[in-house]
């Protein structure tokens, strides 16, 4: 791979690397510096990338390294301040239409760590389970079932349901008939 | 350490096959994918992968052995769509020219070294 693709490909990746960056941060800024610290680098260890794997993981691992190493704490702290997604768009739809954008970040924010990065890195960032799973260190069942704990606690957090529609153990004959809802 | 990702990712794209092809009726999804690396922006089609995250109900049981919450196919589908529009808006907002700027200049840099 010459330099010179190396970089257009990391400017395709960077609508999908940021919007990873602002969710997991909640703030625009501070996504930023995150983002900005995340190229550097990346061309300081372009080397190191195999051509014909996934760049959009190896930027995502990166992304994801530096900001537990040094933006977490940051990120709790300017949350607040920082007005995230100052468009109060009303998401599309049905009963939930009530729920803005902002909402959406407040109830990511809320969940565990380890369930939102998940959540993102799926939702966000398009990455594979296996690839998930091989950033965040754990198995690809662990990474579904982060993600089946962080849709639950998403809606609960949304208030699309009460907590005590969560946490119910469904029988197999209930997962039967629910599986082939995937498609909406 | 956080370089060591690629190893198991052989096949670059497209990227969404893989996790496509473990969740349920998703298979027709994989030709959608194919070709999405020709696209310079972001674009996603009606069938956004964004259901992979919040769309889908599994039971899967992680190393701990606790099951992972179902929840009831319309809220499935209300979370989707919520969840969606959300992950849309942000992959949709202009990239600030700082990092042009930035990569241009990384990129310079890069080439002076050799």
């Amino acid at each position: 791979m010459t330099e010179e693709s190396f970089g257009d490909e990391i400017v395709a990746q960077m609508p999908y690397l940021r919007a990873f960056a602002i969710s997991l941060c909640g703030s625009h800024s501070l996504a930023d510096d995150l983002v900005q610290d995340t190229l550097v680098k990346a061309w300081s260890h372009a080397d190191s990338f195999q051509p014909n794997t996934n760049l959009r993981a190896w930027l995502v691992t990166i992304l994801r390294n530096t900001y537990f190493s040094s933006y977490r704490k940051r990120s709790r702290e300017v949350q607040d301040s920082d007005n995230l997604l100052a468009q109060q768009i009303p998401v599309k739809g049905g009963q939930e239409s009530a729920l803005t954008l902002t909402d959406v970040q407040a109830a990511l924010d809320k969940l565990a760590p380890e369930h939102k990065e998940i959540l993102l890195m799926i939702g966000i960032a398009e990455l594979s389970y296996e690839e998930a799973a091989e950033i965040c260190g754990v198995a690809i069942g662990t990474v579904k079932s982060r993600l089946n704990r962080a849709r639950a606690k998403l809606a609960e957090h949304l208030g699309l349901l009460t907590p005590s529609d969560i946490d119910t153990d469904p029988t197999v004959s209930d997962l039967a008939a629910r599986r082939p809802s995937r498609a909406i | 350490m956080f370089l060591r990702v690629q190893t198991r990712a052989v096949v670059a794209r497209p990227l969404r096959v893989q996790a496509a092809s473990l969740g349920a009726n998703s298979g027709s999804r994989m030709s959608q994918r194919e070709n999405q690396h020709d696209n310079p922006g972001p674009c996603r089609d009606a069938e956004s992968d964004v259901d992979g995250a919040v769309g889908s109900g599994g039971n899967d049981v992680d190393g701990s052995g606790v099951d992972g919450a179902m929840l009831d196919p319309k809220i499935q589908a209300q979370l989707g769509r919520v969840f969606r529009a959300y992950c849309d808006d942000l992959i949709h907002q202009p990239i600030p020219d700082k990092f042009t700027v930035l990569l241009a200049k990384l990129e310079a840099k890069q080439r002076e070294k050799k």
